[in-house]
């Protein structure tokens, strides 16, 4: 995949939902290719029992509904 | 402008709140000085967005009045600050730096400002900043400058803030940092920068970039002055569902207390991760500045952090994926509001699965459970800003896909930790441009980042040296 062909970008962009010009496209590729072999790498990363854990804490207030 | 007033104007809060609570200056005639002093210089520099001197002017007068009467509300009241344009400011535009929201006003203060307002300090204005905390150059507004040399960048994204504090055209101000934002531009510039701890200082009313990455905080020409610009934000805020309630600690309580026996922790081997990328008159600077902490009395051992072979990619996914949930919207109705590089970077957080966004998050967890153990065993990690002086500005160059996350090495790590982080400098390079030394500490540990560095820039002797401009 480290080479992706017109096709696959277009069938990306389609589930993506985003309609971009030639120039647009030309661009994002440019971005994603940067991305495709480094995300290969980091899924072949064996994290053991790692959980997701972003940067948010807990908060009675979300489960009380209040901002 | 007069010489009097760019001596005025370079003071530190700290010295300018002296002379305001003595009454030998007033806080109208440190306003007067710092928007004479814009007049004549920000036109070099384009560091505001959008100017208030009139408002200005009338909270000073109400500062004046309340100091006279005995109210003071403590070290901020009457010092004219500007600060980046994604904060919301009540009834005065904040456009993030993009046409898409060029006619914003908003109709409540983001907390952080509202916080500032109470302790009195005086809004000249809303700094230009990089489109949405990203974009290059912004789709609104003039392209800011490092006042160290003006064909420079001042770095980004908190850009005109950084060029403004540092070029003495406002006291202090708020950048945002997200992979390093506000510490970027502080090293650039020859300024300090500093993010608290995740959750300490709150994101209500604050444009995002990133919800689980981004931070506010000061930027300041001293660590006093961060220290104190940092106690006026921090705090619980129901407005941010990821706000902290911890009891906020008095950040300055540590300053005078020396280094002796603090152990620093070096991680070597990721700054030379930067190999090529990083310079070497940084590291140099950055070594030399670790040497003089050690004579201060620190412990300097090295320390290693694993796992930051897929640093770029877990920090890229996320603030991408998470940028493009927040614009989407705007991106499939109004993208020819967005600049070119804005809108071709964050397309990409589109194309992302959810099991990629997944992945990036179970990595960072292991990433904070590894930086978590180095500080169990050293109070701080010392290391470098940015992996060079500011480079020139180019305002033709090509898209490059990951020129984010490549000036984004040496800091992002600490927003994926949630860990404190202060950039002070601590060197020049041969073009007599800044360079700056990072201070890491654990979260919640604000006062021993602020500590070290504090004790660093009273022996440096660097923090009166201010741009030419």
């Amino acid at each position: 995949m480290n080479n992706l062909s017109e096709e696959n970008f277009d069938l990306l962009l389609e589930r993506a939902r985003l309609q971009l010009t030639p120039e647009e496209k030309h661009g994002l590729k440019a971005v994603w290719q940067a991305f495709v072999q480094p995300l290969n790498e980091l899924h072949n990363w064996d994290l053991q029992g790692e959980e997701v854990s972003g940067g948010f804490l807990p908060h009675d207030r979300l489960a009380e509904g209040t901002k | 402008m007069n010489n009097s007033d760019r001596e005025l104007c370079f003071l530190s809060i700290q010295d300018q709140s002296r002379l305001i609570h003595s009454k030998e200056i007033s806080p109208v005639a440190l306003t007067e000085a710092y928007l004479r002093r814009i007049e004549a210089v920000d036109d070099k520099l384009g560091s505001y967005l959008t100017l208030l001197a009139d408002e200005a002017l009338e909270e000073s007068r109400l500062a004046e009045q309340a100091i006279a009467n005995g109210n003071s509300r403590g070290p901020l009241h009457g010092i004219p600050m500007g600060h980046k344009d994604l904060y919301d400011t009540k009834g005065v535009l904040t456009t993030g730096s993009s046409l898409l929201f060029r006619d914003r006003i908003p109709d409540q203060d983001a907390t952080v400002i509202a916080k500032l307002r109470d302790a009195g300090s005086v809004l000249l204005g809303k700094h230009q900043m990089s489109e949405f905390a990203m974009g290059f150059p912004a789709s609104l507004g003039p392209i800011p400058r490092n006042p160290w040399n003006t064909e420079h960048s001042p770095g980004g994204s908190s850009s005109g803030t950084g060029a403004a504090v540092a070029a003495g055209l406002c006291a202090g101000g708020l950048g945002s940092d997200t992979g390093g934002s506000i510490r970027g531009p502080a090293s650039l510039n020859g300024i300090v920068g500093m993010i608290p701890t995740y959750g300490r200082a709150s994101r209500a009313g604050v444009l995002p970039l990133s919800w689980s990455l981004d931070h506010a905080g000061p930027l300041t020409r001293t660590v006093e002055d961060a220290a104190l610009m940092l106690q006026a934000i921090s705090g619980h805020d129901p407005r941010d569902p990821t706000s902290s309630s911890l009891e906020v600690p008095d950040f300055s309580s540590g300053l005078h207390e020396g280094i002796k026996g603090i152990k620093i922790g070096v991680p070597r081997h990721y700054i030379a991760a930067a190999n090529s990328e990083i310079s070497s008159e940084t590291v140099k600077s950055v070594d030399k500045a670790i040497k003089e902490l050690e004579g201060l009395g620190a412990h300097v051992e090295e320390v290693e952090i694993p796992g930051l072979e897929h640093l770029r990619t877990i920090g890229s996914i996320i603030f991408m994926s998470e940028a493009f949930t927040y614009y989407q919207h705007f991106l499939r109705t109004r993208k020819e509001e967005f600049g070119r590089y804005f809108r071709n970077y964050v397309y990409a957080g589109a194309l992302f699965s959810a099991a990629d966004y997944v992945q990036a998050q179970r990595a960072r967890a292991d990433l904070k459970r590894k930086v978590a153990r180095i500080f169990q065993h050293v109070d701080v990690l010392a290391l470098p800003t940015h992996n060079g002086p500011a480079p020139k500005l180019n305002l033709e160059a090509p898209l490059d896909p990951l020129r984010f996350i490549r000036g984004a090495w040496l800091t992002m790590i600490f927003n994926m930790t949630s860990c404190p982080a202060i950039s002070l400098p601590c060197g020049y390079s041969e073009g007599g441009l800044p360079i700056g030394l990072q201070i890491a500490a654990k979260p919640f540990d604000e006062i021993t980042a602020i500590r070290v560095a504090y004790n660093y820039q009273e022996h440096a002797g660097l923090k009166d040296n201010h741009p030419p401009i």
